[in-house]
């Protein structure tokens, strides 16, 4: 069994430091969930975890990226040259201590498999004819359209519109599919990284793809209308076009909780 | 001016005087240690000041004499402590063992000149995460905590910076 892991697991099993002195904690959302299954799939022998270069170093430049904007926005707004030091000082720390626990994690757990990049480029171009096709027939969200005439105060209108949104909800897929739009370049060539894999095994390995990213897990199926700026969360997921991706090129993509979920029900992970 | 490769040759000299006689002069110690700090400190300060420099490359800079100085101030406090517990020479061998890549860095740093060229600072800063990691597996690197107990912020401040990193961090993972 072969698990590659995208950009945003690696990221948030990496950031986390506790400050518990002052009780200052930086922490990834779902640090504690990605961390998990890290350690988990470490003590798995049955699962083969790959981290790409190119994920690995994905991951680096967004850290990078987030620590450069707010120095950049910070540093000459500072009064005096002893905070800009302690600043630097301190995103300095922050920076590598993630760094140090993504070089760890990468080193103690990811494998490199032998990829052939023509191939690749060539499962690339399916993959970009597949969300061509696929991509326009997708909604992000839930939102019904605002009838022209629609009676009574805002306060109904509200409640007329939250009923049709919640409508609309139950009679999906068959009036849309979920689904966040179409995938960036990287996306696209981790999906053709783990479509090579499944292929080369003679489609006997099973592949999965661990991220937090809705371009590979199925997506939340949130409502909205025009009536108000939020996006509920309805509780439910569309796994539409996850499930159309793994029926075509062999990979599943999901939330590193559930492929841990998953891999115990089939008894490769015990349960504890 | 090769300033940085002079004070790993009287980090070496200290440390090979360690090894031989098993006993150190603690003022001699303090005051090689001290020069690399205020010389890395000056260096540091006129970088900060350099209006010429992007910030990502100041920061790429700032790393890497941030971490030469943590490792030199770690090593100072670790063989004073050695001394003080008869624990030497092994705390000096192990010392030793990191001077070829402070060595490596210095030479870099001393080549680098006031140009910050790109890839020279980029070159700079991964051989200075080499010698982080050997130090903190040698136990000569601090702690997170220690090294956040230096910085000289309040607590507003470091929440302020803390806020921002998360929030961040969430917008980004959620487009990643």
């Amino acid at each position: 069994m072969l698990i590659l892991v995208d950009s945003s697991t690696l990221i948030a099993a990496s950031v986390f430091w506790e400050f518990s002195k002052n009780g200052y904690l930086i922490t990834a959302k779902h640090n504690a969930v990605c961390d998990d299954f890290f350690k988990i799939i470490k003590s798995t022998k049955d699962t083969t975890c790959i981290i790409t270069k190119t994920t690995e170093e994905e991951s680096k430049a967004v850290l990078n990226k987030i620590v450069n904007d707010i120095v950049e926005r910070k540093f000459n707004s500072l009064p005096s040259f002893l905070k800009m030091f302690s600043l630097m000082k301190l995103q300095d720390a922050v920076t590598q201590a993630s760094t140090d626990r993504l070089e760890k994690i990468v080193e103690e757990i990811s494998s490199r498999k032998p990829i052939d990049m023509t191939e690749r480029e060539s499962i690339k171009k399916e993959l970009y004819a597949f969300f061509r096709e696929n991509v326009p027939k997708t909604f992000k969200y839930v939102k019904p359209t605002m009838p022209s005439k629609l009676p009574g105060p805002i306060s109904s209108k509200r409640e007329i519109l939250d009923a049709m949104a919640h409508e609309l909800l139950n009679s999906l897929p068959v009036k849309g599919i979920i689904y966040r739009g179409f995938p960036e370049p990287k996306d696209i060539t981790l999906m053709a990284e783990a479509t090579y894999l499944y292929r080369s095994s003679q489609t006997k390995e099973k592949v999965y793809i661990a991220s937090l990213d809705n371009h590979f897990k199925p997506n939340p199926i949130q409502v909205t209308h025009d009536l108000t700026d939020r996006l509920v969360f309805s509780g439910k997921v569309d796994s539409t076009i996850r499930d159309m991706l793994e029926e075509k090129f062999g990979f599943r993509g999901d939330f590193p909780g559930e492929i841990i979920k998953e891999l115990t029900k089939k008894d490769i992970i015990k349960k504890t | 001016m090769k300033e940085y490769e002079t004070i790993i040759n009287k980090i070496y000299t200290i440390l090979n005087s360690f090894c031989k006689s098993g006993r150190i002069i603690e003022e001699k110690v303090k005051e090689v240690f001290q020069e690399a700090h205020s010389t890395i400190l000056k260096n540091e300060t006129k970088l900060l000041n350099n209006q010429m420099i992007l910030i990502k490359e100041k920061r790429l800079f700032f790393g890497a004499l941030n971490n030469l100085d943590n490792v030199i101030q770690k090593m100072q406090f670790t063989l004073i402590n050695a001394s003080k517990m008869h624990e030497n020479p092994i705390t000096a061998y192990q010392c030793k063992e990191l001077l070829p890549y402070m060595s490596n860095l210095a030479q870099e740093i001393d080549t680098l000149g006031e140009k910050y060229h790109e890839h020279k600072v980029y070159k700079i800063f991964d051989l200075s995460r080499v010698l982080r990691k050997r130090a903190a597996n040698v136990n000569l690197y601090p702690t997170l905590m220690e090294e956040i107990e230096q910085i000289n912020l309040q607590g507003g401040e470091i929440s302020e910076f803390v806020e921002e990193f998360n929030n961040r961090l969430q917008s980004e993972i959620d487009l990643a």
